[in-house]
């Protein structure tokens, strides 16, 4: 393999100059060849209208086989000098069908132009640079601003959900801009980054919602919010997920994951347009946990003391009768609310014939459906293009964001003292009130000693008196310059900068568990990230005749990143007025820290794409990168793809028309890399850890890492094979593709035995494969008054570990539970652990189990998997579970009459499972340490009540439970994500368009799941630990009203 | 067009080419490249290994909770630690593993001060300097694999400071002869080498005198394995008589007139840095990383006038009605009765307290990890005893010296004139309830082979595999070469 690439190394720069040599020669032999074509002339006019007889400007006009042409003016009209002997004019324009005009003896062309349903002729951008969709050789999927507006949405990556095939969508957390994990055709690394690379209008970003918000320690793994919540999904124009190597080799040492491209909407030329969007939301919890009241829960810990031979708890003398407490506190009620949501969006649009431009406001806010939690976000925007002279153009592009988010402690990884807001909300026992007699909140000190009960935390206390805001400010700007050299080549320099500041500022008075812990916790935190792009690239675009075409760009590109920041924390405040404003209140400071970091990579890329005869189509594409990230030896590598496609509806055998009206074949083979890992993990380091001597602090500075200098990237070697079809004249289309993906040289973060006195280490070991089948279909299914348009999706992924490099290994422990098992022939993310097989409902069971004690009866039965005839926890293990689904899938359908529009939007999950590690606290039947789920209550077993397979309420030790399949679930779903009605009121003398909807989202779920939401990981972005419901924020169901007016 | 090329193309990709530094700038950290080059530095890596010792999984926190566990006078809560107190024990369980990692990076930190110190030249750091801060070194690696063999019994023997992950050889097959004779020789360095005396500016840092008292213990241990205890085989204890090298050891600590018994039972635990404690990690109130965690676990839930505590060790109505309440030491070492700081309230035992709490580690306010109560790890009484012990078994010294001098502060009545067997219990009765929740009762316990024994008190049935620890399963699903302790 090294080998290869180096040949290929060595030879790109070559190749570089060959190209470069190929592009004089052809620019030089087509330019004299246009110059020759004189008089005499003749003039044409015309004016060109759409379907419904609206101008079209923008529209081009050529004559046939020459580059004589002009373009349409904002009326619609244009007029053309053209020589005396043309017979044909060809009128094109993107997303229209071109047409072909007999001109002989006419002077005067009106012209309607159809709107090209097949989009087949439509542009698709992929990286530096476009294709027409028919010639795309790789795997490529669009999503188009009329599907992203259809579903009102926080963030693009939510956009993705369902909508395409191979690219699953995860909610870390439901939370108002709470984040959120995209896989694009499976996990490809095990401790490298698995997000998809970003682009947006050119600007690679990855997002790593880790790195862009202030670790706050108070509760302890709460879910970062979403990196890419700060850029207003209105402002997109088009969404395209390049996910073989085909298309990404090109982001070469970054294209593993899949590259998602984004291209914000571009003013066209034309009057100025004025739109305004808005909408209204209300949001309800969808679904709330069912636990015991205030009685029944009393009932429960009176039985397991009798269960346990005990003096039951409440007696009617210390604690008072189950029967007096009643309903006692429901805690999701009161943390739970009905939230608003608006969203308004005013854009500006137009262009004189050199000069176009586009601006646009957003401002959105969502209110969470948990008190205290809000996401609130603005944003401006403006882009304009304009052309310099003919041959020279410069573009702009200018975001900018700011979104403040008011965090509730959800997802928290913890169990006891800091689980957060929602793990009290749930395992809080109902027995004890909100407030106290006096108003105070009532919290854990009140609760009398001995009760035993794990009252972790007054979550209306802490959602209400607990700050932790995260506000970020965003810019995102880029300029370009474009210089046309000759027809077909031109060059391009951009340059950009992404700078991005997040600041998070939390207290915790007391009342709250950290508050109470520390007399009160304030936080304040930054971080700064400056990223700068330089991208030079050379474009050659020509169509030599009908029979070859060529398409090629070379180019030359450097990206640096410098994250720094700081922290600074304080407790110990004389009161809860001044909180984090105030720092030097706190009469303990923390020890402040600040921290920077910076990478580099640069990189020569290039890629040719080259159809014959408009059948066989070529795409060469490479990049090499040079990346700081990784060892002294490692810096270098190149990232190849070719690919081929063949249009076999252009075969005469075929008979276009008659059944199939496309028809093409694909496959491509390729190289791509990954570098997301930590920056400087080849280094050994040493860390600072303090100690008091003489009464004083002294610093100590010890080994905290140890050194790795051979470290270098992932390379995923990705095959694709893929089919394209239209039939009845496009009214149905299908994709499908296969994929296979490997991976090799896997950056694995090795646990290493603790006696070497480091708990982990980077190292290239082993290799991991996906591979799946994705299929899309696309039907227009009524056309006539009634138009139905639907769309279906699919797509299955598998995963498989092949080759570790180290010893099987858990994940980090969540909540208590082990994390996911990594090991050899096992996909990422299953659980291992012991098997249970029901509890013992009888004395004859019991008998069964040489092991098995009479005590047992009414726990849970662990079977002995190696069979040696005794139970035991290290030995008995086996896989338990596996989250990864066995297919996704998406169904969205388009209803047209008259004016009226109604989209309605399925998505599905299917196979896969989930872990609740809340469970071993509410599902265990051992009450006094939390609330309980209703069904393992009512289902526990008694001597009344032998036949279930809930274990027996205790109030003592129940087993190991944690270690069990016990806490597993089908997470397997089906989901009414979204219906819209829409209303298109008529044309008229105020408005150019207006339509106004009313949408509900998430309004149905099918789902065995017994917790909150099935589509879940509260451990976001997390590689290993998937599928898991830890404390996670409950979703919504939301209902909205929204117009759309054009001016 | 040809001039567009050479003039902007060419030239882009020629400063491109030189513009690729990629060399990976480190700024907020040091690496051992530029670290290890002076006085400073030695002494900084001389602090990392204290603070290894004094952190959260080690003397901070759960390594108290795992000396106490195997006791019968110390239990959970029974909610927090997955039921350790009550002896439910087995390889997966999180503290296990979290202690074992927090040992073996002391190890490291140590190792690393013991093979970087000799190689630097710096002329602030004269030879006798160097020498002293690599005994030091090696009594902190001494202390903590006494610490780990006492726990886990064979385990892994790593003298080098860890650099590169490959081709290390850390398994645990009949390694205890080596470790204990790694300690023997470190603590013997260390005694040799270590000061008389710390001055208050270096206070915290060790003297002599725990090099000894320590070494003293490792002959105890060893001798009382060897004649006690029903530990396995491959412990290397078989036939060990060391007992009179221990009576001579702690000897040296009670005639040298270093330490002296304070008059007061309160003042061991009021008074720090006193001429009873021998060595105590030393704790910061208020600076964050600096505490220590143990007040807050002990003290009961909201009893704190400031600050959170949250009760989770507590002791056993059996083991306190072993007590002659007239005992001086007896209001210092049960909490009966506490009043709460948020309601005001009052909680006694038994009207309302299942079992007492204990008071040894009473504070009346604090925050978690800010309280800067110091851990003694060795005290002049506890080399009393040591002594008594040693003495008894042995048949050299005078076995009541200690003893009588620890049961006249306590206001009983000296002792005289008993059989070695009855004296061997009042010895091992009065070390238990003078240094009783002090971290000692897994080691004294097991030296003495009444673990089962004394868990009946309790009502638990044990078997004589409760000497050891489980190895923990992700160690050794992290290292094959690790065999699992027996009955695990």
């Amino acid at each position: 393999m090294n080998a290869y690439l180096f040949f290929y190394l060595k030879n790109s720069k070559r190749h570089v100059g060959i190209m470069l040599i190929m592009l004089l020669l052809t620019g030089s032999i087509s330019a004299p060849a246009a110059a020759v074509v004189v008089i005499p002339e003749k003039s044409i006019s015309g004016r060109v209208t759409d379907e419904n007889g609206e101008p079209m400007p923008g529209v081009n006009i050529l004559v046939k086989s020459t580059s004589i042409g002009t373009i349409s003016d904002v009326e619609g009209r244009y007029k053309l000098m053209v020589p005396d002997n043309t017979t044909t004019l060809v009128f094109s324009s993107v997303g229209y069908i071109a047409k072909e005009i007999d001109i002989t003896g006419r002077s005067t062309i009106d012209l309607k132009m159809e709107q090209d349903v097949t989009a087949l002729s439509e542009v698709v951008v992929i990286g530096y640079g476009s294709v027409r969709k028919s010639d795309l050789t790789g795997a490529v999927s669009s999503v188009s601003s009329e599907e992203l507006e259809r579903v009102p949405i926080t963030s693009l990556d939510q956009g993705l959900s369902g909508r395409v095939p191979g690219v699953m969508v995860t909610q870390a957390s439901a939370a108002p801009g709470g984040g959120i994990s995209v896989r694009i055709r499976g996990g490809n690394s095990i401790n490298s980054g698995n997000e998809p690379l970003y682009v947006i209008d050119g600007f690679p970003i990855y997002s790593d919602n880790g790195e862009s918000s202030v670790y706050s320690g108070a509760y302890n793994g709460t879910s970062s919010p979403n990196a890419l919540s700060t850029i207003s999904p209105d402002d997109i124009e088009s969404i395209e997920i390049l996910k073989d190597a085909s298309a990404t080799a090109i982001y070469g040492s970054r294209g593993a994951n899949g590259v998602v491209l984004i291209t914000t909407k571009r003013g066209k030329e034309g009057a100025p347009q004025v739109n305004y969007n808005a909408y209204f939301g209300m949001q309800k919890v969808a679904k709330k946990l069912d636990l015991l009241n205030g009685q029944e829960y009393a009932e429960l810990v009176n039985q397991a003391n009798i269960n346990e031979g005990e003096p039951v708890t409440f007696d009617g003398v210390v604690n008072p009768l189950p029967s007096e407490l009643g309903e006692g506190t429901d805690w999701q009620d009161e943390v739970f609310r009905t939230a608003y949501q608006q969203n308004h969006q005013v854009s500006v649009s137009g262009g004189s014939s050199n000069t176009r431009y586009s601006a646009s406001a957003n401002y959105y806010d969502q209110k969470g459906i948990v008190i205290g939690s809000r996401f609130q976000r603005a944003s401006v925007r403006m882009n304009m293009d304009t052309d310099i002279t003919k041959k020279l153009k410069l573009g702009i592009n200018l975001k900018y964001s700011r979104s403040v988010g008011h965090i509730a402690q959800s997802e928290s990884s913890n169990t006891g003292a800091t689980m957060g807001l929602i793990g009290s909300a749930i395992q809080d026992v109902p027995v004890f009130p909100v407030y106290k007699e006096d108003g105070s909140f009532f919290s854990q000190p009140d609760i009398p000693p001995d009760m035993n009960f794990r009252h972790q935390e007054n979550p209306v206390a802490l959602a209400l008196t607990g700050k932790d805001i995260n506000t970020s400010n965003r810019f995102l700007g880029n300029m370009y310059l474009d210089y046309t050299i000759l027809d077909g080549l031109s060059l391009n320099f951009s340059f950009g900068t992404d700078l991005f500041e997040s600041r998070r500022n939390v207290y915790f008075p007391r009342g709250t568990r950290v508050g109470d812990r520390d007399n009160g916790y304030a936080m304040q935190g930054l971080i700064n990230k400056t990223s700068w792009l330089s991208e030079n690239t050379i474009t050659y675009k020509k169509d030599f005749n009908e029979n070859h075409r060529l398409n090629m760009v070379a180019g030359v590109t450097w990206q640096e990143e410098v994250r720094l920041g700081n922290k600074v924390e304080a407790t110990n405040f004389i009161n809860d007025i001044l909180q984090d404003n105030k720092l030097s209140a706190g009469a303990v400071p923390g020890i402040p820290n600040s921290f920077k970091s910076k990478w580099q990579i640069g990189s020569v890329l290039g890629r040719i794409n080259y159809a014959l005869y408009n059948k066989y189509l070529f795409t060469f594409s490479g990049r090499a990168d040079g990346s700081s990230r990784f060892g002294a030896g490692n810096k270098w590598a190149f990232f190849p793809s070719v690919a081929l496609a063949w249009r076999m509806i252009e075969e005469d055998f075929l008979q276009r028309g008659k059944v199939f009206s496309d028809l093409k074949w694909r496959a491509s083979y390729g190289i791509t890399g990954n570098t997301q890992i930590n920056v400087y993990q080849s280094q050994a380091t040493l860390g600072i850890s303090n100690y008091a001597i003489g009464n004083q602090m002294v610093v100590g500075i010890g080994p905290a890492s140890v050194a790795n200098p051979d470290l270098k990237w992932e390379t995923t070697t990705m095959y694709n094979a893929g089919l394209d079809v239209g039939m009845f004249e496009n009214r149905l289309t299908l994709t499908a593709d296969y994929y296979y993906n490997l991976t090799e040289d896997l950056l694995m973060e090795v646990v290493l035995p603790r006696s070497y006195g480091f708990k982990s280490s980077f190292r290239n070991s082993g290799e991991l494969r996906n591979y799946g089948v994705e299929i899309g279909v696309n039907a227009h299914i009524l056309t006539g008054k009634l138009k139905w348009e639907s769309n279906v999706n699919w797509s299955m992924n598998r995963n498989e570990i092949l080759k570790l490099g180290s010893e099987p290994f858990y994940a980090r422990n969540i909540g208590g539970i082990n994390g996911a098992y990594i090991a050899e022939g096992y996909p990422l993310g299953v659980w291992y652990g012991a098997v249970t097989n029901g509890i013992y409902q009888n004395l004859d069971q019991i008998a069964e189990d040489p092991w098995a004690k009479e005590k047992d009866l009414g726990t849970v039965r662990f079977v002995d998997v190696s069979g040696d005839g005794d139970f035991d926890e290290l030995a008995d293990r086996a896989i338990i579970g596996d989250p990864n689904p066995d297919f996704i899938w998406g169904w969205n359908n388009n209803f047209t009459f008259k004016n009226f529009e109604l989209n309605v939007f399925i998505n599905g999950v299917q196979g896969n499972e989930i872990i609740s590690p809340q469970l071993r606290f509410t599902g265990n039947v051992r009450p006094r340490v939390s609330n309980q789920v209703r069904e393992f209550v009512t289902n526990a077993w008694t001597a009344e009540n032998p036949n279930t397979n809930t274990p027996k309420a205790t109030s003592g030790n129940n087993g190991r439970l944690e270690y069990s399949d016990f806490f597993i679930y089908d997470g397997s779903f089906i989901r009414l994500k979204n219906v819209m009605l829409a209303y298109n009121v008529p044309k008229n003398k105020i408005f150019r368009s207006a339509k106004v909807f009313v949408s509900g989202q998430n309004l149905f779920l099918l789902s065995d799941y017994y917790g909150y939401d099935p589509e879940t990981n509260s451990q976001g972005q997390n590689n290993l630990n998937l599928g898991v419901d830890m404390n996670s924020y409950p979703s919504a169901r939301t209902y909205t009203v929204g117009i759309n007016v054009g001016f | 067009m040809y001039n567009i090329l050479k003039y902007i193309t060419l030239p882009l990709l020629i400063l491109f080419l030189n513009a690729c530094s990629l060399e990976e700038e480190a700024f907020d950290f040091v690496t051992p490249s530029n670290f290890y080059e002076n006085k400073n530095d030695a002494l900084a890596g001389l602090y990392a290994s204290y603070s290894a010792i004094a952190e959260s999984n080690y003397y901070g926190n759960k390594y108290y909770f795992l000396s106490e566990y195997p006791s019968d006078a110390f239990v959970s809560d029974g909610i927090s630690d997955d039921d350790l107190g009550e002896y439910v024990w087995n390889p997966l369980q999180d503290n296990f593993y979290n202690v074992w990692t927090a040992m073996y990076k002391a190890i490291n930190q140590a190792n690393t001060v013991i093979d970087r110190v000799p190689g630097i030249n710096s002329a602030d750091l004269p030879q006798e300097l160097k020498t002293e801060i690599i005994a030091e070194a090696r009594f902190l690696r001494a202390m903590t694999y006494f610490n780990l063999i006492r726990m886990w019994g064979n385990v892994p023997y790593v003298e080098h400071e860890v650099t590169g992950i490959e081709g290390l050889d850390h398994g645990n097959e009949n390694t205890a002869p080596k470790v204990w004779n790694l300690i023997m020789e470190d603590l013997k360095f260390a005694e040799t080498h270590l000061p008389d005396e710390r001055e208050a500016a270096e206070r915290g840092r060790a003297s002599k005198w725990i090099a000894k008292g320590l070494l003293a213990k490792v002959y105890l241990q060893r001798s009382g394995l060897a004649q006690f205890s029903p530990v396995p085989a491959n412990w290397a204890v078989d036939g060990v008589n060391e007992w009179q090298l221990a009576v001579e050891k702690a000897a040296e600590i009670t005639q040298s007139g270093h330490y002296q018994l304070l008059d007061d039972f309160n003042q061991v635990f009021d008074v720090e840095n006193s001429a009873e404690r021998i060595f105590e990690l030393q704790y910061l109130p208020n600076v964050e990383g600096l505490g220590s965690e143990i007040p807050i676990q002990l003290n009961p839930d909201g009893s704190l006038a400031q600050g959170r505590s949250f009760g989770i060790g507590r002791t056993t109505p059996e083991f306190m009605a072993t007590w002659d309440t007239t005992d001086a030491r007896f209001n210092r070492t049960f909490l009966l009765e506490y009043t709460s700081a948020s309601n005001g309230e009052t909680y006694a035992y038994p009207e309302i307290l299942l079992a007492p709490y204990i008071e040894k580690y009473r504070v009346s306010d604090g925050s978690e990890d800010l309280n800067g109560m110091n851990f003694t790890i060795l005290r002049y009484a506890d080399v009393l005893l040591m002594h008594s012990e040693a003495a008894n078994e042995s048949g050299t010294g005078d076995p009541y010296f200690g003893l009588n001098a620890v049961r006249q502060r306590a206001g009983l009545a000296p002792l005289s004139g008993l059989t070695q067997a009855e004296l061997r219990e009042a010895i091992r009765n009065e070390r238990i309830m003078e240094l009783c929740f002090e971290g000692h009762s897994f080691a004294d316990y097991q030296r003495w082979g009444i673990i089962e024994e004394r868990a009946a008190r309790l009502g638990y049935e044990l078997d004589n595999t409760y000497y050891l620890y489980p190895i923990p399963a992700n160690e050794i699903m992290a290292n094959p070469d690790l065999m699992q302790n027996p009955g695990y």
